[in-house]
């Protein structure tokens, strides 16, 4: 594996996307990093690349920095270790969505061997990873350990996202609503019925404004006669889904 | 037992180290606006549900996590999921959501 990175890599400065890949990549096979499993290896750069590559820098004797520079020894040492050839075996992990090609869907959830090829994410665009399986979680068993020196912060923030997807998913609307949208049309007691009363009667009234919103993505504005103006977007990930709604 | 071992059964008010209130984080989500929304006409309480999200989540963290780094990549989490954002969409947001951390950070740090 060589890794070459185009800016400087630290979590207090402006990192390159394709960098943050590379050096995810290289991390999760060292077992140094996982994912979340929603989005598989991504460019961006969560708080658990920077701890990861922490710990990757203490192993090797370097300065535990959680930064790297192009060409520094940090990035010398991930590219040699991430590309030895190792011994052992891994869960392949996909995504999960319909993005995901379908010889890496076939691969997701399979033990592999690290020198089996293709590795995950090695391939364009790629979002898999390996999921190390631990033969032997206790080595030193006799050694007594506090449990808590294995809260280590990727663990505790994997924790804590779960803790707030708990409690933002609102599922009952998902297909034509955001979480967000979901959650106000629950809390400002806007039925479906109310929804759909207004998206009509804005219609029929000619009370449907197209809109920029602040991120450039289209939206339609509906202003019903019922008092309930509710936003669609029209374009990206979002197009079709009401993304929040309130009653005037 | 150390006192860590004491949160591994949830979350035990009386332990908590970011003590910034729902109420602040809504304050300060509605000054942000990050998405926009207040601009167009949504009422004050807009982001409350975030607001209520983002302030269980930094109750977890102890004082050594709260750095602007973790408060960063939990109002990232909290907006991918809330606004069903991808990628591209979270790097516009990316330096709203930066300061946002920041002062978080910042209020954190005068209040502990």
């Amino acid at each position: 594996m060589n890794i070459k990175l185009n800016k400087p890599f630290a979590a207090n400065s402006a990192v390159d996307e394709f960098d943050v890949k590379q050096v995810k990549k290289a991390l999760n096979r060292l077992g140094y990093y996982q994912p979340y499993e929603k989005t598989g290896i991504t460019g961006i750069p969560d708080a658990d690349v920077f701890s990861a590559l922490k710990s990757f820098q203490k192993d090797q004797g370097l300065q535990a920095t959680g930064t790297a520079r192009p060409g520094d020894e940090t990035v010398t040492k991930l590219s040699s270790e991430a590309g030895k050839k190792k011994s052992g075996k891994y869960i392949w992990r996909a995504v999960g969505d319909n993005k995901v090609r379908d010889s890496h869907a076939a691969l997701d959830g399979t033990v592999r061997d690290l020198a089996d090829s293709p590795d995950p994410g090695e391939e364009f665009n790629c979002r898999c990873w390996a999921e190390p399986i631990d033969e032997n979680p206790y080595p030193d068993a006799i050694k007594p350990v506090y449990p808590e020196l294995f809260l280590i912060p990727a663990l505790r923030l994997g924790r804590i996202f779960k803790i707030l997807r708990e409690i933002l998913k609102y599922s009952r609307k998902k297909d034509n609503y955001t979480d967000h949208a979901a959650l106000r049309s629950n809390q400002r007691s806007a039925s479906q019925k109310d929804i759909e009363e207004a998206i009509k009667t804005a219609k029929e009234a000619g009370n449907v404004i197209t809109k920029t919103g602040k991120y450039g993505t289209p939206q339609k504005v509906y202003k019903g006669s019922n008092g309930l103006t509710v936003i669609e977007e029209t374009q990206g990930r979002n197009a079709g889904k009401i993304i929040t709604l309130w009653w005037n | 037992m150390p006192e860590k071992l004491l949160r591994f059964g949830g979350i035990k008010l009386g332990e908590l180290k970011m003590k910034i209130t729902t109420q602040t984080i809504a304050s300060l989500l509605r000054q942000a606006d990050i998405e926009g929304y207040i601009t167009l006409g949504a009422p004050a309480d807009e982001y409350d549900s975030e607001a209520e999200a983002l302030a269980r989540a930094f109750a977890e963290l102890d004082d050594d996590e709260t750095t602007v780094e973790n408060i960063e990549a939990i109002i990232t989490e909290a907006w991918k999921q809330s606004f069903n954002l991808e990628e591209s969409d979270l790097g516009k947001r990316q330096s709203e959501i930066r300061n946002f951390a920041e002062t978080i950070a910042r209020l954190h740090s005068a209040t502990a």
